[in-house]
């Protein structure tokens, strides 16, 4: 008797009624990759380029890097003094290992753009985005950072930091501070360009030379079609050595 | 099937200790022929379990996708309750004030142009087009307008002379404000997407009847063609369990990939909208699996009251 209650239960709670069930999702789910995974290849494709790695950050704040460095030039020196000294060779040619500094992220506050005679005192970072142009001025990322020997980029809105843009004169002296260097620029040129004029700057120069834009007319109202650019040439500062 | 022969073993293993009547009929169903007939119908029935299973699984997507994509008021109000419109509002402000920054207005100029209600206007108004299968345009005509009012009454207010350039300057800026307003209003894809969506909607209810039909169908073949009540039962749970799981594994299996969290959207109004819907879409298919996970409760219930009456008897 004990043996056929048990054959009972057995069959009562058959193990088909767990297994049938589990191989129906199995087989669901391999019917489902053999037919409809195929068709929808190319869909899956496209879609994987929607995704990265990690979660987005949509904070409005910004990464700051920048930490000042000692000063390495002379403090004392007026526009007027640096006009001349420009004429003369850079007094020591400081070269910074790029390994022993944190190359900076697109987005992020690596320094400070300072240009006293324009009363321009602002945040510097690297890449365009409205984040950054809300808080300072931003070196195209598609130019250069100070120090690599090349052109550099800076935008900035005219109606707030780059305002003072429209008291640049020639001679007058631009510094940059970064997180791995001080730099000295002076004002070369001013020129004004058509906003899609391609020709206002060269990307490609082999020198290091700062240029500067903005919206021009300065305080008109709307959006304009002209840039206000403002060239500047290296006097001093630290050569980032790549090869390290 | 080895189940099926396991209850007609039992029933004859009952039969034979309670009565030779019994026995007599284990033997019998045991003879070469039956045995045969016994292994080949319950693979039969355990096929159209498995067919009914499918079905029942397609027709749960079927039912969610008609609840969640192919439903305007679900869209609607996903944006309604998870602060959509203010996020939208708060970058559209964003937008206008970096672009006062570079056009000489004071920055409180832009402060009233970014209003919620008017936003969630425009937003139900473009994704109502798109269900419908109307033109897929934002309205700009009232931010437009509003902007030119706002921009005379600061020319009065500040005494601007106005000049042809500064009339064409202002024209950019308010194409440029426009272009952000409509960038923020419509969404990504949407108007590719919603198309497919709206021509697949006719199509989605053929298959969601056809299915149907099916899945009754099999339904009957094997409520009708079982002599046995528990049987029927003990199959039609196994389609609906079946099918349960599957349904059940296919949100699991996409949530534990956590995908959906790395999808790289422009702005957080956007991204927020596209988490919220797939993790409604996938909580959906949980309903629907919990819909299925009772059918298959009250379906094991009855068979387990079959059965037992069958070995009573």
């Amino acid at each position: 008797m004990h043996k056929t209650h048990r054959s009972r239960k057995k069959s009562l709670y058959g193990k088909d009624m767990i297994i049938l069930p589990i191989v129906f999702c199995v087989l669901i789910f391999l019917i489902c990759l053999v037919v409809i995974i195929p068709s929808t290849a190319s869909f899956q494709s496209t879609a994987s380029l929607f995704f990265s790695d990690r979660e987005k950050n949509f904070s409005n704040d910004y990464v700051n890097i920048f930490v000042p460095v000692e000063e390495s030039y002379d403090e004392s020196e007026t526009s007027a003094e640096s006009s001349q000294t420009s004429k003369a060779e850079p007094k020591k040619q400081e070269t910074v290992n790029i390994a022993n500094f944190t190359f900076p992220a697109y987005g992020n506050q690596f320094g400070e753009l300072i240009i006293e005679d324009c009363q321009i005192h602002a945040k510097l970072f690297f890449g365009y985005d409205d984040i950054a142009l809300r808080n300072g001025v931003c070196i195209y990322s598609g130019s250069f950072i100070p120090g690599y020997g090349k052109t550099i980029l800076v935008a900035g809105h005219n109606n707030t930091y780059f305002n003072g843009l429209k008291y640049a004169q020639k001679g007058q002296i631009v510094k940059i501070r970064t997180n791995y260097g001080n730099y000295k620029y002076e004002i070369t040129d001013m020129q004004i360009h058509d906003e899609n004029d391609r020709s206002a700057y060269d990307l490609k120069a082999d020198s290091e030379n700062l240029i500067m834009y903005t919206c021009y007319p300065f305080d008109e109202l709307g959006l304009t079609p002209n840039r206000y650019f403002v060239y500047a040439k290296l006097i001093s500062g630290p050569v980032i050595d790549k090869k390290a | 099937m080895s189940e099926d022969e396991e209850i007609q073993g039992s029933e004859a293993a009952a039969g034979s200790e309670d009565n030779n009547e019994h026995e007599h009929e284990h033997e019998h169903r045991h003879s070469h022929s039956h045995r045969h007939k016994s292994k080949a119908k319950p693979v039969l029935y355990s096929v159209l379990a498995f067919f009914l299973a499918f079905a029942l699984f397609l027709l749960s997507c079927c039912a969610v996708l008609h609840f969640t994509v192919f439903s305007k008021d679900y869209m609607l109000g996903l944006m309604r309750n998870n602060g959509y419109y203010e996020m939208v509002r708060s970058e559209l402000q964003s937008g206008l004030e970096n672009l006062v920054d570079a056009s000489g207005f004071n920055k409180q100029f832009s402060e009233d142009f970014a209003r919620s209600y008017d936003i969630q206007k425009a937003v139900e108004e473009y994704i109502s087009s798109f269900y419908s299968g109307d033109s897929t345009l934002v309205n700009t005509v009232p931010f437009k307008q509003q902007l030119y009012s706002a921009i005379d009454v600061y020319i009065a207010d500040n005494n601007i002379t106005v000049t042809d350039e500064t009339r064409k300057n202002i024209s950019y800026f308010v194409n440029e404000a426009t272009q952000i307003y409509v960038a923020q209003i419509s969404i990504p894809f949407f108007s590719t997407i919603a198309n497919y969506i709206y021509k697949a909607r006719n199509v989605l209810n053929i298959v969601t009847v056809s299915l149907g039909v099916f899945a009754l169908v099999i339904v009957a073949v094997i409520f009708f063609t079982n002599s046995y009540k528990h049987r029927r039962f003990r199959y039609l749970f196994m389609a609906s369990s079946g099918a349960a799981l599957a349904v059940l594994v296919l949100p699991t299996l996409l949530l534990l990939s956590d995908k959906v969290r790395k999808i790289n959207l422009e702005t957080r109004s956007i991204y927020s909208l596209f988490v919220n819907y797939f993790n409604t879409l996938f909580y959906n298919f949980y309903i629907w699996a919990g819909v299925l996970t009772v059918i298959s409760v009250i379906l094991f219930v009855l068979y387990v009251k079959h059965y037992k009456h069958v070995l009573n008897s």
